[in-house]
């Protein structure tokens, strides 16, 4: 019998949850910040619709996965996964001679230390499926006795041999 | 320039003891752990205050409470260690001291599981603030440990904001608090680098005298000087490198004269757009506007460098039926190359970090928190430098053109094409 958990955590305010979630209201500003910027660039409110349906996910997986949920946990991980590959896809377009890549100590926290926290975080929340086994309970039983060892005495009050 | 080149100038050599200070900071704690001293519970910073063994009456430290307290002992690092750089203020000196006095006290406070949220709050908000006066007011140029610390500040806002007891309104404001928060730094900081970059362009493209002031000044303009000089540091869209050849000499001058002198001799002869057009310039998709760029494939990469009568680029305005040619753009071939500089400090080349967006098709500039749009790929284009053939007010090297001013001009000399 296989019993999904909850995350512990749920109830626990000011828990690794809490930090979770806070960590990922800050990547939905980096993302409005970004759609923003470029629909000011571009001139067309088109160019908000990804940054904001992308936030939008970002927020729901991190309340549920804040309130408990395997799937949002999962989830969360997967677009964390997302964001640090592309980091290192980046470093390889940046390699070749036509663009380069510029890192600095913005992009190394916002781009790794960032989604590799949260990772982390998701990992260790991460309830795991318990697998119970119904092992026979032994009863109590007596100490072992002789059988041929003879009768105890019974002594006492109103008894007589 | 490659990565690390990109990452050291990122950094303002003031600011760098800070950035040693909180780089130490791990290694301090781990060293305060091992030594395990032993502050009497009844100390005079306060009951289980200063790096005591846990008591049984202590609460137990959160995950907020330890993250907290990292974050903040960050803070109250980079705050101590920032008058390393900033010697010639005291009242600065002062300032980042007690700041980074209180975060101390602070990130023990949590580090001990006590309360921290009511006293961090308003110290947050009061330096996030004064960091930002100072960078929107162009007092200081924002560079990365700046901004690092301003991401680090934020998310401890973040979480002194979280609400401990349950409420979904509580938590639904704290929540639009923090990314409102994250936005208003962003935005803050990219109009700060925006207004150091413009700062520059007109100092130094206005001409040499100018040049030699903001060759060394610019970067922190204000009370305090600093041999930051203006190299982008906040690296938000535009990617420079710094100047360290100091004042431009009367050769490179005369050398800055006679490159836009050639360049705008030559370019007469592109005066009209159609000329461009059969000379292989191509109109890119949205053709119309006051900085249209036509770009040539074939002196893209035909091995030339700063040859006036081959430019990589030119910028017209075009607007219904007229266009009038503004200038041009020389581009490297290969990204991370470094340009000649003949007329040192004036002919500076720079380079745009950009997002390139999939879905739907289109560019942004990288915000100063090194992010981009979702679907986005980060990359930075070669260097370039734009060399004006009009009578630009801000001079022939300027990044870039006013758009009230190019309007006027293009509306009394753009030519029919």
């Amino acid at each position: 019998m296989t019993v999904p958990n909850q995350v512990s955590t749920r109830a626990e305010r000011g828990g690794p949850a809490d930090v979770l979630f806070v960590l990922c209201l800050l990547q939905a500003g980096f993302l409005l910040l970004g759609g923003i910027g470029e629909m000011l660039l571009m001139g067309n409110g088109l160019y908000l619709v990804v940054p904001v349906a992308k936030t939008v996910l970002l927020l729901v997986f991190a309340a549920k996965a804040a309130a408990g949920r395997r799937w949002a946990l999962i989830g969360l991980i997967v677009v964390q996964g997302v964001t640090l590959v592309g980091f290192w896809i980046q470093v390889l377009v940046g390699l070749t001679p036509w663009v380069d890549f510029t890192v600095n100590l913005a992009v190394l926290i916002t781009n790794v230390a960032l989604p590799a926290a949260l990772v982390y975080m998701c990992a260790r929340l991460l309830p795991r499926r318990v697998r119970v086994v119904r092992v026979p309970v032994p009863r109590a039983v007596p100490p072992p006795q002789d059988p041929y060892a003879p009768a105890p005495l019974v002594t006492g009050p109103g008894l007589s041999r | 320039m490659n990565g690390l080149e990109a990452f050291t100038i990122g950094i303002a050599p003031g600011h760098l003891p800070a950035l040693v200070a909180a780089a130490l900071l791990p290694v301090a704690v781990m060293l305060v752990r091992a030594a395990r001293v032993n502050v009497p519970s009844r100390s005079v910073l306060g009951p289980g205050i200063g790096m005591t063994t846990r008591t049984a009456e202590a609460p137990k430290p959160t995950a907020t409470h330890r993250w907290a307290a990292w974050l903040l002992g960050i803070a109250a690092a980079v705050h101590l260690g920032l008058p390393f750089g900033h010697l010639d203020s005291p009242v600065l000196t002062l300032a980042y001291v007690g700041s980074g006095t209180a975060y101390a006290w602070l990130a023990l406070r949590a580090a001990h599981g006590r309360t921290w949220r009511l006293a961090a709050g308003p110290l947050l908000v009061a330096t996030l603030i004064a960091y930002l006066v100072v960078t929107g007011s162009g007092r200081e140029e924002p560079d990365q440990v700046g901004i690092a610390t301003a991401l680090v500040e934020v998310a401890a806002l973040g979480l002194c904001l979280r609400p401990i007891r349950r409420g979904r309104f509580a938590r639904f404001t704290a929540s639009v608090a923090t990314v409102a928060a994250t936005m208003l730094v962003g935005a803050s900081v990219w109009i700060g680098s925006f207004l150091a970059h413009a700062a520059t362009d007109q100092d130094v493209a206005a001409g040499p005298a100018g040049a030699v002031d903001a060759a060394a000044t610019v970067g922190h303009t204000g009370d305090h000087e600093h041999d930051h000089g203006h190299t982008a540091r906040a690296q938000a869209g535009v990617v420079m490198r710094p100047w360290t050849g100091g004042d431009p000499t009367v050769e490179q001058r005369r050398a800055a004269e006679r490159l836009a002198a050639a360049t705008r001799e030559a370019m007469r002869r592109f005066a009209r757009l159609d000329a461009a057009l059969t000379a292989g310039f191509e109109l890119p998709w949205k053709a119309t506007g006051m900085d249209v760029h036509l770009d040539n494939k074939a002196n893209k990469s035909d091995g030339r460098v700063l040859d006036p009568q081959r430019p990589e680029t030119l910028v017209y305005a075009i607007d219904g039926d007229r266009a009038t040619l503004l200038g041009v753009v020389f581009v490297l071939e290969r990204a991370g190359d470094a340009g000649p500089a003949p007329g040192g400090p004036i002919t500076r080349w720079h380079a745009h970090n950009i997002c390139i967006t999939l879905v739907p098709p289109g560019f942004g500039i990288v915000t100063p928190f090194g992010t981009c749009p979702a679907l986005a790929v980060n990359m930075t284009v070669p260097e370039m430098m734009h060399v004006w053939v009009v009578d630009n007010p801000q001079g022939p090297f300027a990044e870039g053109l006013d758009k009230t001013w190019v309007a006027d001009y293009h509306a009394l000399h753009g030519e029919p094409y």
